[in-house]
């Protein structure tokens, strides 16, 4: 097991290394750069621009600023320095991901309570009316673009004035005490959490549901109940644990998922995120913070799915690495 | 893991069965199964209907789409404008009719390209194996260790032009790698099976092999994902195009006629409900669509 864990480790390296390789490919296939507006400003003149060029690299042929790039994240974890807001990559990432993570982390907990009951009750009533309900509104979950869901409720929040209209934090958020700014956050959290775990537990009630039926077929269940076990044992301590681990999986690109899931419901409800961050620093053509974005958000995602491996080696003993 | 690839190829061999048999029953069988789901049928039904509003659009839309026509401005749902007007006075429902040609257009092309290049690429890095193989599946994994949405955001941001081409290239570049993994472990369990064996012995070419022997049998994952597929690109355009980096304005397409909504959502809430329901039945009735399909081709299927 902990060979597996190690050689999964080692096999990340030349992956993420291809990952740095393509965002730096991708981001210097546009045209133009940051200073490019800057030469178009008749007030800043020419010189400026070139020693700006110079200060930052950008006059070097383009592989050696990739090695730079690499080598000053290998040696120091610096992502490189942001031309628009003039601070370094890493603070600027650092600042916006606590507020990506509140998001994600409470619309994964909110999913994960409503979908895993639900989902039960839907298999072990398959086909009644609360089933169809049920999975009928899954569908709907699926099927809803977050940006049209999060703007209905926006319009909702400002006509019945029961919750803020996006953002984070409200005006006067540095006079409130702290129990009064957690309030405040969790009041602004409602509507773009609420949006991302509807989506999200459709899913995995969908899943859950699906996992539980082929499960309740099997011929251990049928045992169980022939023994005279009663129902709720059968479901609870046969089927449910057997029906689980597939979910594990899931969980792994979830928790993959925690950076980059809300990037386009962040620029909806104006939540500050790092898909904000990201979608700002593109206007601007701030290419370190771009690619830093996308490091940090292909590291986590490859992360996600090594934990899941090996939670779902621990939660299930058919597993062998060996 | 291997009991469900067992059972898979059990099932795959059933299949396999009936089509030798003759061609019509495994055909008519599915057709009877897709049938009985009735989700499916009506969601195969809107999306036929939605498809055929958007080629006929130039003939049904009661008026240009560009028609701008300032003295009935906001105008609410009526019967001479059913979807009512936008904030230059344009017909909404002749808009959205033409809006659904680009919507559904990127939705059928990408798919349909993800389709082939991901084919294209799982059955050669299945069928040849070896260092094809390796390469092939360590550029998918790169490309699926990238968070897709930030990558489709910095994409669409970088490249320049607002066209529709642009956006299906796209998703095309980072959308194969699903089917292409799909395709490629079905091809890993056929190349082994008897009817490969025997197609080879009889002289048959690589080429041969591969469009007459593996492509047919692994269609049934490709269907389902293609159809899936379809929604989700429409799902994924209307995104960019919301945020303004997909389909540029005049053009019309769900997504960007949304974005030129919210701003006036306060005061004329039709702008963005029409585009966000027509967006929404889209990918609901693909959804649906694709899960007949599984149903119906192999109920086994894990797309």
């Amino acid at each position: 097991m902990l060979r597996h864990i190690v050689q999964r480790l080692l096999n990340l390296i030349p992956l993420l290394f291809g990952v740095t390789l393509i965002s730096f490919i991708i981001i210097q296939l546009s045209p133009g750069d940051f200073l490019s507006e800057m030469r178009l400003n008749p007030v800043v003149s020419s010189e400026t621009v070139e020693a700006m060029r110079r200060n930052f690299g950008l006059d070097q042929p383009l592989h050696i600023q990739y090695l730079k790039w690499l080598r000053a994240i290998f040696l120091r974890g610096d992502l490189g320095y942001s031309f628009a807001y003039h601070v370094p990559v890493t603070w600027l990432i650092g600042s916006r991901l606590l507020n990506t993570l509140i998001l994600n982390l409470a619309a994964l907990v909110i999913a994960w309570l409503v979908a895993i009951p639900i989902g039960i009750h839907a298999a072990t009533r398959q086909y009644s009316f609360s089933d169809n309900t049920l999975s009928m509104t899954a569908y709907l979950g699926i099927s809803t673009p977050t940006f049209f869901s999060g703007l209905l409720l926006l319009l909702f929040a400002f006509k019945t004035r029961l919750l803020p209209i996006g953002g984070m934090t409200s005006l006067d958020y540095e006079f409130f005490p702290w129990y009064g700014k957690v309030l405040d956050v969790a009041r602004h959290l409602v509507i773009p959490a609420t949006v991302l775990a509807f989506t999200a537990s459709a899913g995995l009630m969908r899943q859950m549901r699906g996992n539980l039926l082929e499960v309740l077929r099997q011929d251990y269940v049928r045992t169980a109940r022939a023994k005279g076990l009663a129902e709720r044992p059968v479901i609870y301590k046969h089927a449910v644990r057997n029906a689980i681990n597939p979910l594990i999986t899931i969980f792994g690109f979830e928790i993959g998922g925690l950076l980059s899931g809300s990037a386009i419901l962040e620029n909806v409800v104006g939540w500050p995120g790092l898909g904000r961050l990201i979608l700002e620093a593109l206007v601007q053509k701030d290419l370190y913070v771009v690619m830093g974005s996308l490091l940090i958000g292909s590291i986590t995602l490859v992360l996600g799915n090594l934990v899941a491996d090996i939670l779902l080696a621990f939660a299930d003993p058919r597993i062998r690495y060996d | 893991m291997a009991t469900g690839q067992m059972a898979m190829d059990l099932g795959r061999r059933e299949r396999l069965g009936e089509q030798a048999a003759t061609a019509e029953t495994y055909a008519r069988l599915v057709w009877r199964r897709f049938r009985r789901h009735r989700l499916a049928v009506i969601g195969g039904s809107v999306a036929v209907f939605l498809s055929l509003v958007a080629v006929l659009a130039p003939w049904l839309a009661p008026y240009r789409p560009e028609q701008i026509s300032l003295a009935d401005r906001w105008g609410v749902p009526s019967r001479t404008h059913p979807f009512g007007t936008d904030e230059l006075g344009r017909d909404v429902i002749s808009r959205a009719m033409y809006a659904g040609r680009i919507s559904l257009s990127v939705g059928y092309l990408s798919a349909l390209g993800v389709a082939v290049v991901g084919t294209v690429a799982g059955v050669a890095a299945g069928y040849y194996g070896g260092l094809t193989d390796s390469v092939l599946m360590r550029v998918v994994d790169i490309l699926l260790s990238v968070p897709t949405i930030p990558l489709y955001l910095i994409m669409a941001a970088l490249l320049p032009g607002g066209g529709v081409a642009r956006i299906i290239f796209i998703f095309v570049l980072f959308g194969w790698t699903g089917v292409s993994r799909l395709v490629r472990s079905q091809v890993l369990s056929l190349r082994q099976q008897d009817f490969v064996e025997a197609a080879r012995a009889l002289g048959a070419s690589e080429l041969r092999i591969m469009l007459r022997h593996l492509v047919p049998n692994a269609m049934a994952p490709i269907i389902v994902a293609t159809t899936l597929a379809v929604g989700g690109f429409i799902l994924g355009e209307s995104a960019l195009s919301y945020l303004g980096l997909g389909i540029q304005p005049p053009t019309p397409s769900w997504g960007n006629m949304l974005q030129r909504a919210q701003e006036y959502v306060l005061n004329a809430s039709w702008l963005a409900l029409f585009p966000g329901v027509l967006i929404f039945i889209t990918v609901l009735s693909f959804n649906f669509l694709g899960d007949g399909l599984r149903d119906a081709l192999d109920p086994r299927l894990n797309v």
